[in-house]
């Protein structure tokens, strides 16, 4: 029996404020979960803290809600311990670039198979809308008494240059265009992450649904509002690296590197760079350290014997310490 | 569980018998079968018992679904906010610890070594112990009959046999490897007691035998030194 999206809900009244965006990115999650027919009990969703950090109790998946900025820390456990399991680690972006910058930074490298989706408002809305990191120097929202003294960081341009090998932007009330995203992310096998920009209609006063639309910008020949956003895949833009090496990878990088700065009027969405040439951290293991990694993972493994003793071959292990 | 160890203790490499593994048992506690899940419909991972643990399942098991929070949850895992099931949640993981307390037999929780209701009784953890103990024949010819308690289990701690043995004694005086005495105080939390006099060493170097001997001997016959801190070793 095929499952269905309701499969992926849970019962948990939701106290995220009316309007938000994570509404949406919640919805086109369960969505691509569907969409890949992904038992719920084949299914970890791991956040960290913050409203995004609630994503987990409104799925009907393992549901694990951690500390503060690692969510990436955990998600990374699970999936190696169990990389039958496909694992997604939401995070917002004071989490994920705050609080978790190391952990985010530092998958990155690992491209351990796995999706890491940050929810992007700007502000740490849980705990009444300050500057979180990806807030622009100057910016002043709602919350702030004087406008931010500190710069930003850019999600994307990080991830590109950490190493995920599949860097994307959605935006939150795009939700058919994020569940792809989103899909795309857990079939690929690598590290994805995927920013998710999102109003915080609470603390954001700046970027607001209406400023993502463009009702602010009249179109003088259509009289309609011009929207911020724009998609990547509607201007011809290539993000995969079709062949591997330096060469390619390195113009790649470059032109997504570039597509990221655009901000203001022009915001890109879609997928910025996918490299399907970097071998996933499961299959560096399974090459260099433990070839029947996959069939036997650490969780899978029988630890003791019947009688409770180890089944660890520690005789041969002690051996290696035994004096010559 | 949280293995608490001293540098000496950490830094210390030693020659040791081969461990006899059939003495160690895994016991991983109360892990649900795939086919003892499906009995369970809908799982919680949380579930009130009676004796206060809930069986688990791990990540990935067919039916096993579980949420993790660390704020107050429910007992499938959600979280809450309802005082009456914090309060309930309170109880029931604080309830562990009277689970352990029970659970784990006394050699694991203290050892005693030395003659009963010693003159001299010097309570002490982790490296101090091989310091303590080679002491204790030289103190005897010293004319001071001496007792060592070595507390193994700092939490659920054993108040009620720590405070049996400091009461069988005439005299107390414990060592440590911090600089406030992080023992003491835990032992005045929650015994009452307070040791009167403290050795501490907190150069990072372990305590040597000849310079605690001086020690305990001058701490023993000035009962009003409060504190004695040790500096040998380059």
């Amino acid at each position: 029996m095929a499952l269905k999206i309701a499969d992926y809900r849970t019962d948990v009244h939701n106290n995220w404020c009316p309007g938000c965006g994570d509404f949406g990115i919640l919805s086109a999650l369960q969505m691509a979960l569907t969409e890949l027919q992904i038992p719920p009990s084949n299914a970890a969703v791991v956040s960290g803290i913050g409203c995004s950090a609630k994503t987990p109790h409104y799925i009907n998946a393992y549901g694990i809600h951690t500390l503060h900025g690692r969510a990436i820390a955990f998600a990374e456990g699970i999936k190696l311990a169990n990389p039958g399991i496909e694992v997604v680690a939401v995070s917002g972006d004071g989490d994920a670039l705050g609080i978790g910058g190391n952990h985010t930074l530092h998958a990155g490298r690992r491209n351990i198979d796995m999706t890491f989706v940050v929810f992007d408002n700007f502000v740490y809305g849980l705990t009444k809308g300050q500057a979180s990191p990806t807030l622009g120097l100057g910016v002043k929202t709602k919350g702030l008494a004087k406008p931010n003294i500190q710069q930003d960081i850019n999600p994307v341009m990080l991830a590109l240059t950490a190493g995920y090998t599949y860097v994307a932007r959605g935006y939150a009330f795009d939700i058919r265009h994020l569940k792809d995203l989103i899909k795309n992310g857990i079939r690929h096998k690598g590290a994805a992450f995927v920013d998710v920009l999102q109003p915080c209609p609470t603390y954001n006063d700046l970027y607001t649904k209406e400023w993502y639309a463009g009702e602010d910008r009249e179109d003088p020949e259509t009289h309609k509002a011009m929207p911020r956003v724009y998609k990547l895949e509607e201007t011809g833009y290539d993000p995969l690296v079709k062949t591997g090496g330096l060469e390619e990878e390195t113009t790649k990088v470059g032109q997504a590197v570039a597509k990221s700065m655009e901000w203001g009027d022009h915001i890109p969405i879609g997928l910025f760079y996918q490299n399907p040439f970097v071998p996933s951290f499961e299959e560096r293991i399974e090459k260099t350290r433990v070839s029947a990694y996959r069939e036997a993972p650490p969780a899978k493994l029988k630890i003791a014997k019947e009688d409770g003793t180890t089944a660890a071959p520690m005789e041969s292990l002690m051996d290696i310490y035994k004096a010559v | 569980m949280i293995h608490l160890v001293d540098k000496a203790v950490a830094n210390a490499t030693s020659t040791v018998k081969r461990f006899d593994l059939a003495r160690v048992k895994i016991e991983r506690g109360e892990m649900l079968t795939d086919e003892q899940l499906a009995l369970r419909k809908p799982y919680k991972r949380f579930e009130f018992t009676e004796r206060g643990i809930s069986p688990r399942a791990v990540v990935g098991q067919p039916g096993g679904i579980f949420w993790n929070t660390g704020d107050e949850h429910d007992e499938t895992g959600h979280i809450t906010e309802d005082p009456y099931l914090r309060a309930k949640m309170m109880e029931k993981r604080m309830g562990k610890l009277d689970v352990i307390a029970k659970e784990i037999p006394l050699s694991e929780k203290l050892a005693y070594y030395g003659e009963p209701r010693p003159d001299l009784l010097v309570v002490g953890w982790g490296s101090v112990k091989g310091a303590v103990l080679d002491n204790l024949d030289t103190l005897k010819e010293s004319g001071i009959k001496a007792g060592f308690l070595q507390i193994k289990m700092m939490c659920p701690f054993p108040a009620g046999e720590v405070a049996k043995v400091i009461k069988s004694a005439q005299r107390t005086v414990i060592v440590e490897c911090n600089y406030s005495g992080q023992l003491r105080k835990l032992i005045t939390q929650e015994t009452g007691i307070t040791i009167p006099q403290l050795v501490t060493k907190y150069t990072g170097r372990p305590v040597l035998c000849d310079e605690l001997l001086e020690s305990l001997i001058r701490l023993y016959r000035a009962p009003n030194l409060k504190r004695e801190v040790l500096r040998v070793g380059a």
